[in-house]
């Protein structure tokens, strides 16, 4: 009898993480109190990697085609590398900064999957090489995002909607006035708030990709914020680095602080005074002393260059952040004061450093979700701040019915103290009448089974492509079951149904998206709803804004709506609609784009894909 | 005009040519007791990629030079531009046989003038730039930009259209907003209005909020070493982020099998040129620069208080400037104004809004657009050359009849006498007041 030379080790499990050492922002390296916590490790999870690296997500590919070269390919697997958390940070080693960008772009990933419970998909191929609509999603899914650290001589880093790729730029910087700044090559892709946010564009445009394009003032604003809004609140997930800011500023993180600031080192070096954008306040010209910025309602309205309007609603986050962490921690500061919950001057001990910084860490995790889950809430076009405030508000609800703790209302302060509020909703002391409302009417029976077919396992552990391609399958099939209710003139249903859906006849239509969104139930038992994105586009006469015959030249103008349909009933719980008929919106649009295609890059050029690209230029 | 005099009171002829996408006016006024009127000519071009240029360009100088008698007493060329400079070179052998009394031309282009050296070599640095740029990333709407510069180089290019008019034996006046000259022609008097010497409104070209995008210096440096070092392999290129030891030439990535996947890409999945996109903003704004230094002239007619406009492709900055001037009133000038040749082909940023054309208010105001839609669409540019919101406010302030686009001369205005036919429609029409 022979015994075979099983191998009789205990099974082992992959690691649930990867460690990797990244850097926070180059400038916390130059300043002897942040130096040390500059350093951070990423906990990025656990998957095989090829050289590059190259994962099921992204993929890093290091071509600098403006020195004419390429960089050798980090291999993570090494094992030497995998025993010390990979390579150590250095601004002149290449494989550094592979390493970082995938490891930034990873965890951002993490995180925006984490609030939506279920696996990120990039935006798919629309056209092939040759110039045809793409009909197979085999060919049309993207796996993995690219990721060029040294794409650009130039101060700019963007992402790219026709590429699925994220290009960095790297670019020498003159001295800084106030010497904070050494001169030599900045690297934009050693920052971590501009990869997060790079990521996070990429990350937006593949679950909404009509929100690149802009339709009214608030779209590519939305775009910038909601990178910046991601970037920010990640930097709390570091414990070293929240520990020592919050141990400096004595657990105030509405003073002057790191937190609240993005990209430091590229803003000093583009000429800025201070960071290139910063949540709650900015550094005087004339005094160079920073100063906090109170709410101005009135500010939005005279705002409309796309980062500077989205700097507002960052804020507005910001601040009802701000609220919720005071709310999380007014009585462990009276506990540490005797009841008086003023401090003693001096530093406060390192126990409340570790409290508070823990209660700030999970007040940023739970915003940064409710921003996220907020868009499966959203209209699938034409988005305002407005709608997002709304979106998120019902998101929320769903999530967690009872407020206990306020985060609703301190959102909705946070939001009416820099003007931003829905034009729809009149009542502004109700937080629960800005939820969506449902609708007041009804799907035919006929429609219910098919809803109810459609549920299928696509959450944190799925198979990416497979979830890819079952959707599309999925929005075929759903396609020719709608396509009989609506396009036909016949029944006073349909055109019921249509209005309903914020739609018209004789017109094409397409399901944009079909997705399924978690919450959670009266009973604290997990429920699923199908998220259903219809979207119609009519060219319109520009002068009468009435629809041209399809194919027509004209104003380009999209309409429809998101339906949240409850899994279990089939039944629709949220119509969010952006009606294609609404007269109001058609006027709004072409007052918008009149004046914002009137540039001589659209003059010359004609529409620019590269949306991102010139509106990073100089400023990410 | 072409020996057919102006009749009795009237004040002024234009003849308008309507040959294309490009400038072309001949101005007349009565000189009293004399036959022969006042000539003056500006402009003289047209797009490159008009079909038979040469031949049309030939036709019009060859009218023209009929029309004058022979004699041009000024001839103004308002910014180095080939629609608006190609006839002397197309038609230069015409144009060799017309005396010309004066050239006129825009401060900018005075050779001695030292804010106009330091904007000339900018200019020339950004031109080769991005037509470097271009060799290695084509853009069809780039190209069309840097074709307003004519042929790359030598006889075919604009600058060498200028030259031939800097270097003629013709008196100039390199001319100064806020210049007013009155002793010239009879019962006229011309206002300078542009190009403005402030740099800040010489470069603002949009009617939008907010600033004037421009590539830093910084920028436009990190460009150029990088395009000298790729061109040539002996330069060494100080703006290379790593150390040489970390550098895998293109040529090496080829055999190594790491980088086979992403090469074997599409390039439109690849990064080769988009390090050169700046570039396109470069074009952008020395399209726009160059516009700005149009020469921006207002004749005033006696004794009514009336103008003329021609500000040549002058854009918002320009525009704008008119508004500081000291010698003049803008606002009576506009108010005045009972012709405007339209700005830049009737582009959204060259004609300004409020503070312009919304000061237009003379009931009679008479506008033209020298346009031709097949040719701005045939270069792309169809959508916004002639702005439609410019068309609309144009309608709304001209009496019908008075609203030409030069590229719609063969339908009757009543504003306009229609010259003979050339092809499908007149090569001119006329105004006259």
């Amino acid at each position: 009898m022979t015994e075979s030379k099983q191998n009789r080790s205990a099974p082992i499990t992959p690691p649930r993480y990867r460690r990797l050492r990244i850097l926070l922002d180059p400038s916390l390296s130059l300043d002897v109190a942040t130096a040390a916590v500059n350093r951070a490790t990423a906990e990025v999870p656990w998957e095989n990697l090829a050289p590059g690296p190259k994962g099921e997500y992204v993929e890093v590919i290091d071509h600098d085609p403006a020195s004419g070269c390429f960089y050798q390919p980090v291999d993570l697997s090494d094992p030497l590398l995998l025993a010390q958390d990979g390579h150590i940070p250095s601004a002149g080693n290449p494989q550094f900064h592979q390493q970082m960008v995938y490891a930034v772009s990873m965890m951002t990933i993490r995180s925006f999957e984490r609030a939506l419970g279920r696996v990120a998909l990039w935006k798919g191929q629309k056209l092939d090489e040759a110039g045809q609509y793409i009909n197979d999603p085999e060919v049309a899914y993207v796996p993995r995002l690219r990721i060029f650290p040294h794409a650009l001589r130039e101060a700019n880093a963007y992402y790219s909607p026709d590429k699925q790729a994220l290009l960095f730029g790297y670019f020498s910087a003159p001295a800084d006035i106030f010497g904070n700044q050494s001169g030599g090559t900045v690297f934009t892709c050693q920052s971590f708030d501009i990869i997060a946010h790079e990521t996070t564009h990429a990350l937006l445009d593949g679950l909404h990709p009509r929100f690149g394009e802009a339709t009214n003032e608030d779209m590519l604003a939305f775009h910038e914020a909601f990178a910046d809004v991601v970037a920010l609140l990640q930097h709390f997930t570091f414990p070293d680095f929240l520990r020592q800011q919050i141990g400096r500023t004595r657990g105030d993180i509405a003073s002057d602080n790191r937190l609240a600031q993005l990209a430091r080192e590229f803003g000093e070096s583009i000429g800025n005074y201070g960071a290139l954008r910063d949540a709650i306040g900015k550094v005087d010209v004339r005094t160079g002393k920073w100063e906090r910025l109170n709410p101005d309602p009135k500010l939005l309205a005279d705002t409309h260059e796309p980062h500077a309007r989205g700097a507002i609603l960052v804020a507005a986050v910001f601040d009802a952040f701000l609220a919720i962490y005071q709310a999380r921690t007014e009585d462990l500061l009276r506990l540490a004061t005797r009841g008086t919950g003023v401090l003693e001057p001096g530093a406060i001990p390192p126990d409340l450093v570790n409290r508070l910084s823990a209660e700030a860490a999970k007040s940023a995790r739970h915003v940064l979700n409710i921003c996220i889950r907020a868009l499966d809430y959203c209209p699938p076009v034409d988005l305002t701040f407005g709608d997002y405030l709304r979106a998120a508000i019902t998101a929320d609800f769903d999530a967690f019915p009872e407020d206990r703790l306020g985060y609703r209302v301190a959102l909705v302060q946070a939001f009416l103290k820099r003007g931003i509020f829905p034009r729809d909703v009149h009542n502004r002391a109700d937080v629960d009448g800005l939820r969506w409302q449902p609708p007041t009417w009804e799907l035919d029976d006929e429609l219910v089974p098919t809803f109810k077919e459609l549920s299928d396992g696509w959450d944190l552990n799925s198979d990416r492509r497979s979830v890819f391609t079952t959707a599309w399958k999925h929005r075929a099939k759903l396609h020719v079951v709608l396509d009989r209710f609506i396009s036909s003139e016949a029944a006073s249903y349909q055109a019921e149904l249509r209005q309903n859906l914020g739609l018209m006849a004789d017109q094409k239509f397409e399901i944009h998206s079909a997705r399924p969104a978690r919450r959670r139930g009266p009973d604290g038992e997990f429920l699923m709803d199908l998220v259903l994105e219809i979207v119609q586009t009519v060219m319109l006469d520009p002068e009468t804004l009435e629809p041209l015959p399809r194919n027509a030249e004209g104003m380009k103008f999209r309409g429809g709506c998101t339906l949240l349909i409850d899994m279990r009933t089939g039944k629709i719980r949220y119509c969010i609609r952006k009606s294609i008929s609404n007269r109001n919106r058609r006027r709004e649009q072409a007052t918008f784009l009149t004046e914002a295609g009137a540039t001589l890059a659209a003059l010359y050029l004609g529409p620019q894909t590269e949306t991102f690209a010139k509106l990073h230029r100089g400023g990410c | 005009m072409a020996g057919q005099p102006l009749s009795p009171g009237e004040r002024v002829g234009i003849r308008l040519y309507c040959h294309g996408l490009g400038d072309c006016f001949l101005l007349a006024f009565p000189r009293p007791g004399q036959d022969r009127p006042f000539r003056m000519l500006i402009d003289c071009g047209v797009v490159l990629g008009t079909p038979d240029a040469k031949t049309l360009m030939t036709a019009v100088a060859e009218d023209l030079h009929a029309a004058c008698e022979g004699h041009l007493d000024v001839l103004v060329a308002t910014h180095e531009h080939w629609d608006h400079l190609s006839g002397f070179n197309d038609a230069r052998a015409v144009f060799e046989t017309i005396e010309i009394g004066e050239i006129w031309l825009a401060w900018t282009e005075d050779p001695k003038d030292e804010q106009a050296q330091a904007l000339r070599e900018r200019k020339s640095r950004a031109k080769s730039l991005v037509q470097r740029a271009l060799e290695r990333r084509p853009v069809v709407g780039v190209q069309s930009i840097m074709e307003f510069f004519g042929a790359r180089s030598g006889e075919g290019s604009t600058s060498a259209a200028l030259e031939w008019l800097k270097k003629h034996p013709a008196p100039k006046r390199y001319l100064e907003p806020d210049q007013q000259i009155g002793d010239l022609i009879p019962g006229v008097r011309v206002v300078v209005l542009g190009p403005p010497r402030d740099e800040k409104l010489l470069k603002k070209s949009n009617p939008s909020k907010g600033d004037v995008f421009e590539l830093s210096p910084r920028s436009l440096n990190a460009l150029s070493t990088a395009l000298d070092a790729l061109e040539d392999a002996n330069l060494e290129d100080d703006g290379q982020p790593f150390d040489t030891y970390y550098r895998i030439s293109e040529a090496e990535a080829k055999d190594r099998a790491e980088f086979q996947d992403y090469l074997a890409q599409p390039p439109r999945r690849r990064i080769d040129t988009d390090w050169l996109s700046g570039s396109d903003e470069l074009a952008l704004q020395l399209d726009s620069d160059t516009n700005n230094t149009s020469l921006a002239l207002a004749f005033h007619l006696a004794p009514k208080g009336e103008y003329l406009l021609f500000p040549g492709d002058a854009q918002v900055g320009n525009w704008r400037s008119w508004h500081s001037l000291e010698a003049v009133r803008i606002q009576e000038i506009l108010a005045g104004t009972v012709f405007y040749k339209v700005g830049h082909h009737g582009s959204h940023n060259a004609t300004l809004g409020e503070d312009g054309l919304g000061l237009m208010t003379h009931p009679e105001l008479t506008a033209f657009v020298p346009i031709d839609e097949i040719r701005a669409k045939a270069k792309g540019w169809s959508r916004t050359m002639p702005w439609p919101g410019l068309l609309r406010e144009l309608t709304k302030r001209t009496q019908p009849g008075n609203l030409l686009l030069a590229d719609q001369a063969a339908s009757e205005r009543s504003g306009f006498s229609r010259g003979p036919d050339h092809g499908e429609r007149p090569l001119y029409v006329e105004y006259r007041r």
